[in-house]
C-alpha cells in the first residue's frame, strides 16, 4: 500500500512531462502496459519504466462500431493518459481485467432473445433474456423510446431510464423478431 | 460521530433475514440508519444487492446475505456517485484507497446518487467542512399514477390506464358538440339517402317480373308471387305504360339519391375542416403552456405531427370513419333483413363465406399494415436525409460534399422504393383472392337461386333484385376488418393527442400561486441542485444571494452549467432539491405570468422570429410606438446598420433571422430586451459575436440597462464583466468562487487562472500586430 502511494506521487508529474512535450495524442503500446488488481479492488495500471495509476478508468472510444478497440485509459476523469488501439495485444491477465473494467463501465445490457412484448395502455412490457440474465421492464409509447442505428442496431430504452442493445436485430431468432417487428 | 436525524425505512425496507445476518457478524452497532437495494450484482448481472448503513459502518451485503464490504464509517473520507454507460456507481474515498463499493442501473440512480450526497455532506460536516448538517429531504422521483400506480414518463403525462378508451371516445365526440344541430342532420340525411338507395333494386325487380317478363305470355308467372305493385301496373296501364312508370320511377329515385348526396357531402366538408381546425388550434394553444421539459423530450418532428398527422387522423374518423360505419351498419342490417324476407333459403347460403372473409381480411390487414408502417418510416428517413443536407447546404458545399449527399439521399430513396413495392405487392397478391372469397356467395346464389328458378319456385325479377342486395351487403363485409384497424388507428392518434392535452401544463395564474406584480428583484439560491436527468445532476448546491439590483457576472468553463443557472432562473425547469426564491418567495410557488413579465433575456443562441426588424423588437411588447422601439434599438446599438437597410426596420428578417449576421442578430434581441424593460435582466454570452469596438458601445448600453435591476450576464471575455458588482464561478455544476474582481484576483483561484490565460492570449495578440507592422 505504502509502496503504491508513493508512485501515485509520481505519476501525475510523469503524465504532465509528457503532455507538456508533446500535445499530440499518444498512443500506448500494449507491450508496455501491466494491469493489475489494487487490494481494494480497484484496476491498477502500470506503465513500463514511466508511472503507476491507482484507479485507471477505462472508456471505449468508439463503444459502438469499434468496441473491442481504441481503449482510452485515464488517471482520472480528467486526465487522459493515452489511447489502447489492440488491447487484445495485452498479456491475457491484463486483458482480463481490463475487460472486468469495461464491463463495469460500459452495462448496456444486449437483448439476447425476446419471450415477449405485452401492450397494455400504450406501455410495453418486455420481457427479455440478456447476458446479464433475464429481465422484464417496461416501455413507453412506440417509437419514441425505440432509437434505430444504421444499419439494424436498436436501442431501447425503459420507463426508469435504463438502456438495451439490440446489436443487430435480423440475427434474432425468428420468434424473437416476430415480436418486435411492427416497431422496426 | 453525531449524526442528523434520518428517518430509517424511508428508502427500501432491508429483510429481516439480512439483518439479522449482520447482527451475527462480530461488528457492534447499534441501529441501521437506511438501506439502499440495487439491482445489479458485483459481477454485473441482475441480481439483488444492499447497501446498508449503520451508526458504525457502510455494509454491502448481496441477497443472500453475504456480505461484500465492510468499511468504518470513520474511515471514510470522501463518497460519490458516480454515471457511466447506463448505470452507476458508488465510489468511497478511504483511508485505504478507492473503493469501487456497489453497482446500480439507470433505473436507482436517483436515490443512490441522494444518498451518496446526503453522506458526503454528513462526512464535511463531520470533518468541519459544513456548518450545518445535511437535512433528509428524499423525494420519490419515479412518476407513476397515483390511483394505479403505472409508470409515466414525467410528473406532466396523465395515466393512459385510467383515461379508459370508451371515455377517449366520448372526448373525441365532444368536438362535435359545437356542431351538434348540423351533425344530426347529416346522420339524417346519411340514414334518409340509405333508404332511398335500398329502393332502387326493389324497382328494378319489378321491373323484371311485372313488367318485361309478363309481356312474355309463354313464361308463367304465378299470382302469388307478383307484387303488388306490380299487380296496379298491370291492371290499371297497358304494359308500355307501366314501364314508362317503372322506368320513371327508377329515375326519380336516382335523382333524388343524388340531391341527398350532395348535400350530404357538402355537409360532411362543412363540418370535417371546422372539426378540424378546432382540434388543432386546441392542441396548438395546450403547447405552449407545456413546461419546456415536455419539449425537451420530444423532437420536433414529434411535435409536429401531433398538430398536423395525429388530428387529422382524428378528424378523419369523427366524419367519414363515423359515417361511413353508420351507414355501413344500417345498410348491413337493413340489407340482411331485406334478403331473409325476400328468400329466407338463399339467404342462409350468402352467410357461408362471411367467417371466411372476416378471418382472411383480418390476416390480410395484420400483414399489410405492418408492412406499410415500415414503408412510412423509411419515407421519413428521407425526409430526415433531405432536411439535414438542405439546412446544411452552406456545409455541404463548402466541403464538396454533394456527391456523398446525393448518394445517402439515394440509398434512403431505394430503400423506401423498396419496402414500398413489397408492401403494394403482398396487397396485389393477397387482395384478389379475398375478393373472390366475397364473390364465392355471389356464385352460390347464382346457382341455388338458378336451380329454383329454373324449377319455377322463384321468379328471375327476384333472383336479380337478390343479386343487387346481396353486392350491396357484401360491400360493407368487405371494409370490416381494415375498418377495425383503421378506427383503432384513430383511436391511437386520439390517445395521443389527449396525451398532450392533458399534459399538466406550467402553473400560470393558479389562484394558489403568489402574485408578485412588482419584483424588486432579490434572488437567492439555497443549497440548490438540478440536472436535467434525475441521476445526472448539472448543478449541485448552489448558495447565492443576490441583492436587488446587483450585477452578477457567471464565470465558467464551457459546459460548467452557467445557462442551465439561468434557465432555473427563468423557470424553465425547477430545482430537484433545495430552494430557489425571488424576492424571498419560492419560485415554484411565484405566478409565472408574473415572473416571466418582469424577466428579460438575451440568450446565448438568439432567435429572431420570421418578421421585420420592429416586429422582433417589440416581440413582447407589441403595443410599443414606433419612437421607443427606434429608441430601444439605439440603445443597443442596432440602429446604425438597421437603418442601411433599404427597408429599415421593416427588413424581413427571413426565416430564424436568416438575413442577418450573427451580431446583428444579437443587437436586436439585446433591444428586444431593452425595450421589454424587465425587473431581472439576464444576458448570456450577449456580445460574444461582435467585434470588440461593437462590443464597446453595447456594453456602454447595457451599464446603461443594468442600472437598477437585478442582472447576471455570463460572458467568457470576461473583460465584459468588469461592471459587475460581483462574479459567481462555477465549476463542474459547484459555485466554487464568489466576490467582486479584486477579491477573486487576491484569491488566486479559478478566476484568477481565467483572468491570467486570456491576458496572455491578448498578449500574444498584440505581439502579433507588432510583428505585422
Ligand atoms: N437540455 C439539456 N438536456 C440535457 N443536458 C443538457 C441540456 N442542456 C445542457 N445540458 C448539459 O448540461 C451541462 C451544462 O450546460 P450549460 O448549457 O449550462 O453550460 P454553460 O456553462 O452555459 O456552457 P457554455 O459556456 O458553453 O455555454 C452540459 O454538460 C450540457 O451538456
Ligand atoms: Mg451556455
Amino acid at each position: 500500500m505504502q509502496n503504491e502511494n508513493t508512485e501515485e506521487q509520481n505519476a501525475p508529474e510523469n503524465t504532465k512531462a509528457v503532455e507538456q512535450d508533446d500535445s499530440t495524442q499518444r498512443f500506448l503500446e500494449a507491450s508496455e502496459l501491466t494491469f493489475t488488481r489494487s487490494q481494494v479492488g480497484t484496476a491498477r495500471l502500470e506503465i513500463r519504466k514511466e508511472a503507476c495509476h491507482l484507479r485507471v478508468i477505462v472508456r471505449r472510444l468508439m463503444p459502438l462500431s469499434h468496441p473491442e478497440q481504441y481503449i482510452s485509459l485515464a488517471a482520472d476523469e480528467d486526465t487522459e493518459i493515452g489511447i489502447l488501439v489492440n488491447p487484445s495485444e495485452l498479456a491475457p491477465e491484463s486483458l482480463k481485467i481490463l475487460n472486468e473494467e469495461l464491463d463495469k463501465r460500459y452495462f448496456t445490457p444486449i437483448i439476447q432473445k425476446i419471450y415477449r412484448v405485452k401492450e397494455q395502455f400504450g406501455i410495453h412490457e418486455w420481457d427479455v433474456q440478456t447476458e446479464r440474465g433475464r429481465v422484464t421492464f417496461l416501455v413507453r409509447g412506440l417509437n419514441q423510446n425505440i432509437k434505430q442505428s444504421p444499419p439494424a442496431r436498436l436501442f431501447v430504452t425503459d420507463v426508469r431510464g435504463n438502456r438495451y442493445d439490440i446489436p443487430d436485430y435480423r440475427e434474432l431468432d425468428a420468434k424473437s423478431f416476430y415480436q418486435i417487428q411492427r416497431h422496426l | 460521530m453525531s449524526t442528523a436525524d434520518t428517518p430509517t425505512g424511508t428508502l427500501d425496507e432491508l429483510p429481516k433475514s439480512i439483518e439479522d445476518t449482520l447482527k451475527t457478524l462480530d461488528i457492534e452497532f447499534k441501529e441501521i440508519r437506511f438501506a439502499v437495494q440495487s439491482d445489479i450484482s458485483s459481477t454485473g448481472s441482475y441480481g439483488e444487492e444492499w447497501f446498508v448503513l449503520t451508526d458504525v459502518a457502510i455494509f454491502t451485503v448481496t441477497g443472500a446475505g453475504e456480505v461484500l464490504h465492510y468499511i468504518p464509517y470513520k474511515s471514510v473520507l470522501g463518497i460519490r456517485a458516480e454515471t457511466v454507460v447506463d448505470a452507476g456507481l458508488v465510489v468511497l474515498e478511504t483511508e485505504e484507497g478507492t473503493v469501487d463499493l456497489i453497482r446500480y442501473s439507470n433505473g436507482c440512480a436517483a436515490k443512490f446518487g441522494f444518498v451518496a450526497r446526503f453522506i458526503g455532506d454528513e462526512i464535511e460536516f463531520r470533518d468541519g467542512n459544513r456548518d450545518e448538517p445535511p437535512i433528509w429531504d428524499y423525494k420519490v422521483e419515479e412518476h407513476s399514477c397515483k390511483s394505479c400506480g403505472l409508470p409515466l414518463a414525467d410528473e406532466y403525462s396523465p395515466c393512459p390506464a385510467c383515461t379508459k378508451k370508451h371515455r377517449v371516445m366520448l372526448r373525441i365526440l365532444t368536438y362535435i358538440r359545437p356542431y351538434l344541430g348540423r351533425a344530426l342532420l347529416y346522420i339524417l340525411f346519411v340514414i334518409v339517402g340509405t333508404l332511398i338507395s335500398l329502393i332502387t333494386p326493389y324497382f328494378s325487380g319489378i321491373l323484371i317480373d311485372d313488367i318485361l317478363l309478363l309481356n312474355d305470355a309463354t313464361t308463367p308467372t304465378p299470382d302469388d308471387q307478383t307484387t303488388w305493385l306490380g299487380n296496379t301496373f298491370r291492371a290499371i296501364h297497358p304494359v308500355a305504360l307501366a314501364l314508362t312508370i317503372a322506368v320513371g320511377a327508377l329515375l326519380v329515385t336516382q335523382i333524388i339519391s343524388i340531391l341527398f348526396n350532395i348535400i350530404q357531402s357538402r355537409l360532411a366538408a362543412w363540418l370535417t375542416f371546422r372539426i378540424a381546425a378546432n382540434i388543432r388550434a386546441h392542441v396548438y394553444d395546450h403547447l405552449h403552456n407545456l413546461s419546456i421539459r415536455f419539449f425537451d423530450k420530444r423532437t420536433t418532428g414529434t411535435v409536429i405531427s401531433h398538430i398536423t398527422e395525429d388530428s387529422e387522423r382524428l378528424q378523419d374518423f369523427l366524419l367519414e370513419g363515423m359515417s361511413f360505419l353508420s351507414v355501413q351498419l344500417f345498410m348491413f342490417f337493413g340489407i340482411g333483413t331485406v334478403l331473409f324476407f325476400l328468400n329466407w333459403q338463399l339467404a342462409c347460403f350468402i352467410l357461408i363465406p362471411i367467417p371466411l372473409i372476416v378471418f382472411g381480411a383480418g390476416w390480410f390487414w395484420r400483414k399489410v399494415r405492418s408492412l406499410w408502417h415500415r414503408a412510412w418510416r423509411r419515407r421519413s428517413k428521407l425526409f430526415d436525409v433531405v432536411n439535414d443536407s438542405v439546412s446544411g447546404i452552406r456545409v455541404v458545399r463548402a466541403f464538396g460534399q454533394q456527391r456523398s449527399e446525393v448518394n445517402r439521399f439515394g440509398s434512403a430513396n431505394i430503400d423506401t422504393r423498396d419496402y414500398e413495392t413489397k408492401a403494394e405487392m403482398v396487397w396485389a397478391t393477397y387482395y384478389p383472392p379475398l375478393m373472390f372469397t366475397v364473390q364465392f356467395g355471389t356464385l352460390i346464389v347464382w346457382y341455388v337461386g338458378g336451380l329454383d328458378v329454373i324449377g319455377g319456385t322463384m321468379t328471375l325479377g327476384t333472383l336479380m333484385m337478390f343479386h343487387i342486395y346481396l353486392a350491396m351487403f357484401y360491400e360493407p363485409l368487405r371494409y370490416v376488418s381494415p375498418l377495425i384497424n383503421w378506427a383503432s388507428r384513430s383511436m391511437t392518434a386520439a390517445e395521443r393527442l389527449f396525451e398532450v392535452i392533458d399534459s399538466q401544463p406550467e402553473q400560470f395564474d393558479d389562484g394558489n400561486l403568489k402574485a408578485i406584480p412588482n419584483i424588486v428583484g432579490e434572488v437567492k439560491f439555497h443549497n440548490m441542485t438540478f440536472g436535467y436527468d434525475a441521476h445526472k445532476p448539472v448543478l449541485r448546491d448552489i448558495n447565492l444571494h443576490v441583492k436587488p439590483g446587483e450585477m452578477i457576472g457567471l464565470v465558467g468553463h464551457s459546459g460548467a452549467g452557467k445557462s442551465t443557472l439561468i434557465n432555473l432562473i427563468c423557470r424553465f425547469y425547477t430545482p430537484d432539491a433545495g430552494r430557489l426564491e425571488i424576492d424571498g418567495e419560492d419560485i415554484k410557488q411565484i405566478n409565472l405570468k408574473d415572473l416571466r413579465r418582469q424577466i428579460g433575456v438575451v440568450l446565448q443562441e438568439p432567435y429572431l422570429f420570421s418578421g421585420t426588424i420592429a416586429e422582433n423588437i417589440s416581440y413582447a411588447n407589441p403595443d410599443a410606438a414606433m419612437e421607443e422601439i427606434i429608441t430601444a434599438a439605439k440603445a443597443a446599438n442596432a440602429h446604425e446598420f438597421i437603418i442601411k437597410f433599404p427597408d429599415g426596420y421593416d427588413t424581413e428578417v427571413g426565416e430564424r433571422g436568416g438575413s442577418l449576421s450573427g451580431g446583428e442578430r444579437q443587437r436586436i434581441s439585446i433591444a428586444r430586451a431593452i425595450l421589454h424593460n424587465p425587473r431581472i435582466l439576464i444576458l448570456d454570452e450577449a456580445t460574444s459575436s461582435v467585434d470588440v469596438e461593437t462590443e464597446k458601445k453595447i456594453q456602454q448600453a447595457i451599464d446603461r440597462l443594468v442600472q437598477n435591476r437585478t442582472t447576471f450576464a455570463i460572458a467568457h471575455r470576461l473583460s465584459t464583466l468588469r461592471n459587475a458588482d460581483r462574479l459567481f464561478v462555477i465549476e463542474k455544476g459547484r459555485g466554487v468562487e464568489c466576490g467582486s474582481h479584486e477579491e477573486l484576483m487576491e484569491e488566486k483561484g479559478i478566476y484568477y487562472k481565467l483572468v491570467e490565460t486570456q491576458k496572455e492570449a491578448a498578449n500574444v495578440r498584440a505581439d502579433a500586430q507588432i510583428v505585422e507592422r
